[in-house]
């Protein structure tokens, strides 16, 4: 061995001063914790049905608008895990401090919950929570690698209800049956489809708050400029067709430079299908329904645009000359479109001269007026290794409860899932928008979401064959078998390692 | 070994102990982890089923599996040659004596270090197919807009493209080779007649093989595993057509929690580029010039 003279000068104190140096660098490498990054979330899933009803009055902007005038809603960019100021109160003597993901990074979102989070830490005598919020693109990876390292919240919430079957399969939350009967909380009390999102597999899994769907939106300047009547939007597929054909304008060589509708670029597939009557899975049958009639219906339908807008391209040209905010929407350039019933209330803020009215979404033939779909909502559920689950529940169902549910919905311009608050005239007063879709809801015409755990897989193959349907690479027919192979075969994969499932 | 070489050998141990600690533990663990949890079942809080050579079999009939597999190739193909004769050709501009030499260099070497999200952001703004600085100067030349990222068609050559962008290290290293090569060779073809064609394809060329190799397998291992670019900026589509390996991988490991499968993808992947390596250094005797 070749011997370093710097080496050679080394006494046994610098020896052993180096090891001490090393063995705590090595302790420090060793505690040092990771941080995960961000990866996609997803949209909504499906299911079908249908009831009579009768057709909403169009509801103007300035209806959506006198809901809170503290609406505000603007996503802010999702920084890394921050505590909310509010929340952060020092804990009480005698009361334990709970740990509590929130995906509320928007301003509105995280004001409603560090106000509800106060409440609940002045009127509870057990428990202070403490708001550790994490951004909803993060939550697949976060709240998982939390569960799996021994370090889980004592309750999540999530803004995307596509994760929380399949969470509840992999055996990352926990059934709350056992606190069913203490909490007081019954079928009953909630809409149905509201109901099948949180008790499904025969168990009870969260509590839910509020859900989202979406609603038709038109701008009543480009309906008046085309010569239509801007109080009537469309109220079937024909009519939604004839109009985009009128307010479609493109210019000597073709490119687009305006639109009436495109429903690739709004809303999304589920809430189409749901339009034609499609659905995609049969809670009931606990059985996927891909390649079906209303679904190639649908694909069909997309086609018409496709022919009419002059191809996928064209569209992403378009779309493409509007950034950020500047929607192609809100600029006046897109006539029509799908939009969460969320976000009338923010319109005032992100483009003020816009005028534009909300109705029910137009459907095909057969398929009864009045049928949307929702793709979940906010839920809060029970991390398996929660280290104080009771409180972790106790928190969860004041989040749940009808006062904090009504807040939330009023402020954000949802729809309550629990009857009692929807029905509420604190609640039809403040929020007159949602009144036309609560009759969707008493009439069971709202979709739910497919409570399946390979949900995540087929929502991002269902992206994919949509895509290779509108590039004219599979006929809808061909791209739906495809898909419903694709989803067989996962959810094979799936019973394999989940036999009980 | 005397005392003084044993006590050298505590001390030059009890210096590294932090990385030994940290390579056992972060590298050389879950790599050999991974191997056994290819051969399960296993969903991250749940214990490991093991289930032999399932995951494998399931992959060999996976057809996202085997897109992924050919997006990658495809990206390796396209953007490996393409990186190392644009590295290449600046290097040899950046090795001439210019005024100015060292701020070019510089330039070459900073998008480098600009950060990858960064990067990819200004890239989405710049492949913009309308508006887009790429598709304004096409348009200067009667070009008509190319669908850059929203094409399934052209998705894949703009990140190849856009692989250029990252040559910096590779020209530093081709330039630290071409200063290895003695300028007597080049004095010697000069007297010969040679012109400047002439002394880089038979001087500079042969004497930097080794670097082109070395610069040629480093950049397959890092197109076979391209990750950051594609996921921030098309996601794997349109229509899969960016669907890297890595994108897959992540996709099954984090988001559809199947950690046996997606570690059976890692060790396919891993005896791919091993196979790949082998068969460059083989290839590699017929052309690569050793002094």
């Amino acid at each position: 061995m070749a011997t370093l003279p710097l080496a050679s000068r080394l006494s046994r104190r610098s020896l052993l001063t180096g090891l001490v140096i090393s063995g705590a660098s090595a302790a420090l490498a060793a505690c040092s914790s990771g941080t995960s990054t961000g990866a996609g979330s997803s949209t909504p899933a499906s299911s079908a049905a249908a009831a009579a009803t009768t057709a909403p009055a169009p509801t103007s902007a300035a209806a959506a608008t006198s809901a809170p005038a503290s609406a505000a809603a603007t996503a802010t960019p999702a920084a890394a895990a921050t505590t909310a100021p509010a929340a952060q109160a020092a804990s009480s003597a005698g009361k334990t401090e709970i740990q509590f993901y929130s995906p509320a990074t928007d301003k509105l979102g995280n004001k409603i919950i560090a106000e509800l989070a106060d409440g609940y830490n002045k009127q509870s005598t057990k428990a202070t929570v403490k708001v550790i919020t994490v951004p909803t693109s993060n939550h697949y990876q976060k709240y998982v690698t939390a569960i799996a390292g021994g370090q889980s919240p004592d309750a999540i919430m999530t803004y995307d209800y596509t994760p929380i079957v399949d969470w509840a399969s992999q055996g990352f939350i926990l059934p709350m049956d056992d606190y069913q009967k203490s909490m007081g909380i019954k079928e009953s009390d909630y809409f149905p489809v509201a109901w099948q999102m949180i008790f499904f597999h025969g168990h009870l899994w969260g509590f839910i708050q509020e859900f989202d769907f979406d609603i038709l939106a038109w701008n009543t300047d480009m309906f008046t400029k085309a010569g239509l009547d801007p109080t009537k939007g469309p109220q079937t597929t024909d009519e939604l067709d004839k109009m985009a054909e009128q307010l479609t304008v493109k210019d000597a060589s073709g490119n687009l430079t305006q639109i009436g509708f495109c429903p690739w670029i709004t809303s999304n597939t589920l809430t189409w299908s749901a339009i034609f009557g499609g659905k995609y899975y049969d809670a009931g049958a606990d059985k996927w329904t891909i390649s079906t009639d209303q679904n190639i219906a649908t694909f069909d339908w997309y086609l018409k645009y496709v022919k009419l807008l002059g191809g996928p391209d064209k569209v992403t040209t378009f779309q493409k000359l509007f950034t950020g905010n500047q929607t192609p929407f809100y600029s006046n350039q897109l006539a029509i479109e799908g939009m969460g019933e969320y976000t009338p209330i923010t319109v005032p803020d992100q483009a003020p001269k816009l005028k534009f009215a909300n109705g029910w979404l137009p459907t095909a033939s057969g398929v009864k007026f009045g049928t949307d779909q929702t793709g979940g909502g906010n839920v809060f559920v029970l991390p398996k290794g929660a280290p104080h689950q009771d409180l972790g529940v106790d928190f969860m169902s004041y989040m749940g409860g009808n006062a904090a549910v009504l807040q939330w919905n009023v402020e954000e311009n949802n729809v309550p899932p629990v009857q009692s608050v929807a029905f509420d005239p604190n609640f039809t007063s403040k929020v007159p928008l949602m009144k036309d879709w609560i009759d969707v809801l008493k009439q069971n015409m709202m979709v739910p979401p497919a409570t399946s755990p390979i949900d995540p897989f087929f929502e991002d193959n269902l992206s994919t064959a949509r895509d290779s349907i509108i590039y004219g690479k599979m006929t809808p027919k061909a791209a739906l078998d495809d898909l419903a192979k694709k989803v067989d075969d996962q959810l094979s994969q799936f019973k394999a390692s989940h036999p009980n499932w | 070994m005397t005392k003084n070489e044993r006590r050298e050998l505590i001390a030059g141990l009890g210096f590294i102990s932090p990385w030994i600690v940290g390579f056992l533990w972060f590298n050389l663990y879950p790599v050999i982890a991974s191997v056994y949890y290819s051969f399960t079942s296993f969903h991250v809080v749940e214990t490991p089923q093991w289930v032999g050579l399932n995951n494998f079999q399931i992959l060999a009939k996976d057809g996202l599996f085997w897109t992924s597999l050919v997006d990658t190739i495809y990206y390796i193909v396209g953007s490996v040659p393409l990186d190392l004769i644009a590295a290449l050709f600046f290097a040899v501009l950046l090795n001439l004596s210019l005024p100015g030499r060292s701020i070019l260099r510089t330039c070459y070497y900073i998008p480098t270090i600009v950060p990858t999200v960064a990067a990819s952001i200004l890239w989405i703004m710049l492949f913009n197919t309308h508006g887009g600085i790429i598709n304004e100067t096409l348009g200067l030349f009667g070009i008509p807009e190319v669908p850059w990222l929203s094409s399934p068609n052209w998705a894949m050559p703009a990140l190849i493209l856009l692989s250029i962008w990252g040559v910096g290290s590779a020209i530093i290293i081709f330039l630290a080779g071409l200063q290895d090569v003695p300028s007597t060779l080049y004095e010697a073809a000069q007297l010969d007649g040679a012109g400047p064609a002439h002394l880089v394809w038979h001087i500079t060329i042969p004497m930097v093989s080794p670097v082109i190799l070395f610069n040629g397998i480093m950049g397959m291992v890092g197109a076979a595993q391209v990750f950051a670019v594609p996921f921030i900026m098309t996601g794997g589509g349109p229509l899969n057509a960016t669907l890297v390996y890595s994108i897959e991988l992540f996709r099954n490991a984090f988001v559809y929690y199947k950690m046996g499968y997606a570690s059976a993808m890692a060790w396919i992947l891993f005896i791919f580029l091993f196979a790949l390596t082998l068969l460059s250094m083989r290839l590699s005797q017929r052309f690569v010039h050793y002094e």
